[in-house]
This record gives structure tokens, C-alpha cells and sequence, in this order.
């Protein structure tokens, strides 16, 4: 028997909406997923979780959502988490892939199998190639490969799955706030304040950037593209990225060029809506393979 | 000053530069020239129409010069041209041209060649070429400057090898391979491109990434390969990928490898 253990956003919902027999809905205390859960759970009692999933009858779980790194309170440990707190401790002090690593260690240990959500979903990994109507240039090809290498460099480092790069340029790195918040950075149409000195703005933003160089501060991200694809040698049973229609959206807003994901290795929710909304739009959807050269 | 062993058998007609060294037992032609301070270790046999440039040094029991080895070839005059500064391994061995191929072997300045390696008749071979033990070059090859051959690996007749590929070891190589190509694999497979080589050469990152996305504009791009070529021609300013593009698009007497 499955559980999904729930972050948030649109991704629990899309594997439960394929999956035949409802699983054991899971979330941790504090995160709000789009599923109602049967069983919340704070990290401090996680050795008791785990004890109760056993006694459920679980034999699986699959993590499926985001989910930002919880606090510990000392206080609130359980006798049951108590030999686990100094790996739980080494987990949190880790980036994103390390400490998903740990924890999937601890949950196999306990005789939990975990289980990818693409082997639950795998339509959700779509075939290479431009999905979309806008083709792709050289100069977005060049781009892609920079962005590639950027990927490698942040991955070697466990930081981040994508980032944001124009004319040979990397305009943005994803940080610990994620890709959306990385997007929004671009995105003057949002803010009618923007809109209206966004004219301005432009010239302003192009003679910054040529003034301070390849390490300044971009101004804007039109025509650029955003790429996102897993760390080198992540372990894909979780965190393996994902977009959906407001990565579509956001991408939109902030005036990209495309989208790039690495075949095989990113998620798309609610494929058709994205490629619509992005062909709306004259963006490309370029599900790109890895490497190549 | 210009030392030649006694036991050496020097033809009449052979012209010896100043300084060279000729070991025992070596044998020249009377066509042959030997530039400046070329040095013939032992045991080296030149013969036929055959130049060497300035500083070659040749080591034992390799056969330079010698007739090429086609069935087509009816003793006619033809030639060897051997380039400054290469070093020739001991049993290597290089065939003058045949008059179908334009009678001349042609062989690079800086070259390795090591030992047991083949030259054969009208090869075309540029500069820095390195072709490692018992490889074989065969005839009417075009092997550009800095390309890499691995060792017991195999040239097809009228391949061409682009400038900065390297060629994996015990890798037969039966077609043209684009500049800066990485082939690997008994029966050489395009694996990528030579970034080691471009690296270790200076080429700057923005000439490297250009390069990365027309080798895969190559590979996954819409259309032949040829279509891919000429649409990298229009879009890309680089001049490592217009090189590129200009080898895949001249003449050749044999298809592409392609990307994998």
C-alpha cells in the first residue's frame, strides 16, 4: 500500500488523480497541500510516523510537492525520533538533493520502498523536442548550452534546478526561493508601477547592464530563456523538477523567449494548457536532451 | 656539423642538410632530401622522391619513402613530403602517392607519429597530428591540423578528419568526421566534440558553447544533415562553427559520421 506523503502544489493531485486506489494521504504539519491529508506529521515525530505507517500496512511512500525545510523544536522530539535527530540535523544542514537523500534513507531503513512520481505518472516526462509553434534559434541554442553548464555548476554546489540565461548571458540563478520566485524578479507586467515607467526602465536597464558587465544586476529578461532541469546524479525518486501552467504564465509575463527542460528529467503539469498558453504567446516549449556535445 | 655513421649506404644523388645525423645502418635514396639537422636514428630506410623538413627525427627500422602499396601503381615517379620538426617512430612506415591521387603523400610540420603506425599513398596530413601505435592511415585521407588518431585504430581510403578531432583508440573510422569531433567505438561513433582538445587550445567558452549548440543543432535540428548545415551557416557567427559548416558542406567522396 501507497502513501503520498503531499507538499504543496498542483503535482499530489495529478498523481492521485492517476493513481486507482487512493492512497494514504500524508503532510507535514504546517504545509497546506492541495489534497486533504489523512495523516500530518511534524518532522520532530518523524520516528513515530514512520512506526505508524508500518502499522498501516504502508509499504511505499512517494513524495510528491514542494516542501521548504521545516524548523526543529528540541522541545517537541519524541522518544522514536530521538535516534534519528543527528541524521535529521545532517539533513537540514544539506542542500536540497543531500538532505532528500537522507531522508529517503531513513524511509527505506524503516522498510519503506519510495517510489518516483514519474513511475507513477511517467506521461508527465514529455517526448524530446519543440513542442511548440515558435521554433528555436542558434542563439537560443547557445543560450541552452550555457544554461546546461550553469545547471552542472549550481548542481555540483546542490543548489537549485534552473536558471535564467540571454544572449550568453546568466541572468538569474534559482535560489532557495525557487523557480517561481526566481521568475518573478521579471515580471513588470505584474506591477502596474512597472508597466508605467517600463519604458523607461528598459534603456535604463540595457546602459546598466552594459555598464556593469556580465556580473550586474539585469534589469529585465525579455527574450531570454528559462531553463530547468535535475542536478547532476540527483536522486530522481524526489525533487525531480517540475512545470506547470504558471511556470507557463510566469514565463509569459516576464517576456521570455521559451522554456527549456531537460528531457527526461523535468515534470509538466497540464502539458496541453502549457504549450497553448505558451504558443499564445509566441514562447517555446523545448524539451531538450541532455548534453549532446 | 653533419654526421653520417659509416655503415650508413647513402645513394648518390641524396641531398644531406647541414647538421643532420645519419645512425648505422640507415639507407637513402637518391631522390631523398634531408633538410637541416634531420636525424635518422638507425637502421631507417628512405628512399624514393622524398623530403623531410628540419629537425624530423625518425628512430629505427621505419620505412619512409617506399612505393605505395596499390595494385593500380606501375612505378611511376611519385612522392613523399615530410614536414619540419615531426618525430617518427620506429616501424612507421609512409608511401609516396600514386599518380591517380595526385602523386604526392603529404605529411604536416610537429607531427607524432608513433611507432608501427602507416602512412599510406596520397594521405593529406596536417600539422600537430598525433596517430598512435599501429594505427593506420590508409589512402587518400585528408586528416587535418590537431587531430588526434588513437592507437590500433583505422583511417578508411578517402576519409577526411577535421581539424581538432580526436579519434578513441581501436576505433575504425569509415567516414568523414566533422572539425573538433569526438569519435570512440570499434566502428566510430560521433560521440561529441573534442572539448578537452578546444579547452587545452584556448578556444574561449562563448566559442566552445557555439560550437556545443551547432553539434547538437547537427544532431536534433529539423531537416537532412546538410538542411541542419546550411541553416547553421545563416544563424551562427562563430568561426569555429562557419569552419564546421564548410567542411560538412565541400567535397567529400564519403558520408558524414553524424551525431548518435
Amino acid at each position: 500500500m501507497l502513501a503520498l506523503i503531499a507538499g504543496t502544489g498542483d503535482l499530489p493531485l495529478a498523481l492521485l488523480a492517476r493513481l486507482p486506489v487512493r492512497p494514504l494521504i500524508c503532510a507535514m504539519d504546517g504545509f497546506r497541500p492541495a489534497i486533504t491529508p489523512d495523516v500530518t506529521f511534524r518532522i520532530e515525530h518523524l520516528g513515530s510516523f514512520l512506526a505508524d505507517l508500518k502499522t498501516r500496512g504502508i509499504t511505499e511512500v512517494c513524495m510528491a510537492g514542494a516542501v521548504k525545510r521545516p524548523s526543529i523544536d528540541p522541545a517537541a522530539i519524541d522518544a522514536a525520533t530521538q535516534p534519528l535527530v543527528p541524521r535529521i540535523a545532517d539533513a537540514i544542514a544539506k542542500g536540497d538533493d543531500g538532505a532528500l537523500r537522507t531522508i529517503i534513507a531513513i524511509f527505506e531503513e524503516a522498510g519503506l520502498a519510495v517510489k518516483a512520481a514519474h513511475e507513477i505518472a511517467p506521461d508527465l516526462l514529455p517526448d524530446a523536442g519543440v513542442l511548440t509553434r515558435a521554433p528555436i534559434t542558434f542563439d537560443h541554442r547557445q543560450d541552452a548550452v550555457l544554461a546546461e553548464q550553469t545547471l552542472t555548476e549550481m548542481g555540483r554546489a546542490d543548489l537549485g534546478q534552473s536558471c535564467i540565461v540571454r544572449g550568453g548571458r546568466v541572468l538569474a540563478r534559482e535560489g532557495q526561493a525557487g523557480t517561481d520566485a526566481m521568475i518573478a524578479r521579471f515580471g513588470p507586467e505584474s506591477d502596474p508601477l512597472w508597466a508605467a515607467v517600463d519604458g523607461i526602465g528598459t534603456v535604463l536597464g540595457k546602459a546598466a547592464e552594459w555598464l556593469s558587465g556580465a556580473d550586474g544586476e539585469p534589469s529585465d529578461a525579455r527574450g531570454a530563456i528559462l531553463f530547468k532541469g535535475p542536478k547532476p546524479d540527483q536522486d530522481r525518486r524526489a525533487d525531480l523538477p517540475v512545470i506547470g501552467l504558471q511556470t507557463a504564465k510566469d514565463a509569459v509575463a516576464a517576456g521570455f523567449a521559451g522554456i527549456v527542460i531537460t528531457y527526461d528529467g523535468v515534470m509538466v503539469l497540464d502539458l496541453s494548457a502549457v504549450i497553448k498558453t505558451l504558443d499564445n504567446a509566441g514562447l517555446f516549449l523545448w524539451v531538450r536532451p541532455k548534453g549532446g556535445a | 656539423m653533419t654526421h653520417i655513421h659509416p655503415t650508413a649506404v647513402i645513394a648518390d644523388g641524396a641531398q644531406i642538410g647541414a647538421g643532420c645525423k645519419v645512425g648505422p645502418f640507415c639507407v637513402i635514396g637518391s631522390d631523398v632530401v634531408l633538410a637541416e639537422r634531420v636525424e635518422l636514428k638507425s637502421h631507417v630506410v628512405v628512399d624514393g622522391d622524398t623530403h623531410i623538413g628540419a629537425d624530423t627525427v625518425i628512430f629505427p627500422f621505419a620505412v619512409i619513402g617506399e612505393i605505395p602499396q596499390d595494385l593500380k601503381f606501375d612505378g611511376q615517379k611519385t612522392r613523399l613530403r615530410i614536414g619540419a620538426r615531426n618525430r617518427i617512430r620506429e616501424h612507421v612506415t609512409m608511401n609516396t602517392g600514386t599518380t591517380q591521387g595526385g602523386g604526392e603523400t603529404r605529411i604536416g610540420d610537429d607531427g607524432l607519429f608513433m611507432a608501427g603506425c602507416h602512412i599510406a599513398h596520397d594521405a593529406q596530413i596536417g600539422d600537430r597530428v598525433i596517430v598512435v601505435n599501429s594505427s593506420a592511415i590508409a589512402g587518400h585521407c585528408i586528416i587535418a591540423d590537431d587531430v588526434i588518431i588513437g592507437g590500433l585504430s583505422g583511417v578508411h581510403q578517402w576519409v577526411r578528419i577535421g581539424q581538432g578531432a580526436i579519434i578513441g583508440a581501436v576505433t575504425m573510422v569509415t567516414k568523414d568526421v566533422v572539425p573538433h569531433g569526438l569519435v570512440q567505438g570499434p566502428r566510430g561513433a560521433l560521440d561529441g566534440l573534442n572539448l578537452v582538445g578546444l579547452k587545452r587550445k584556448g578556444v574561449s567558452r562563448a566559442d566552445i558553447t557555439a560550437l556545443r549548440a551547432a553539434f547538437q543543432m547537427l544532431k536534433d535540428g529539423e531537416g537532412t544533415f546538410q538542411d541542419r548545415a546550411h541553416r547553421l551557416a545563416e544563424e551562427s557567427d562563430s568561426t569555429y562553427v562557419q569552419e564546421m559548416v564548410a567542411f560538412i558542406l565541400g567535397d567529400t567522396d564519403r558520408n558524414f559520421l553524424t551525431p548518435g
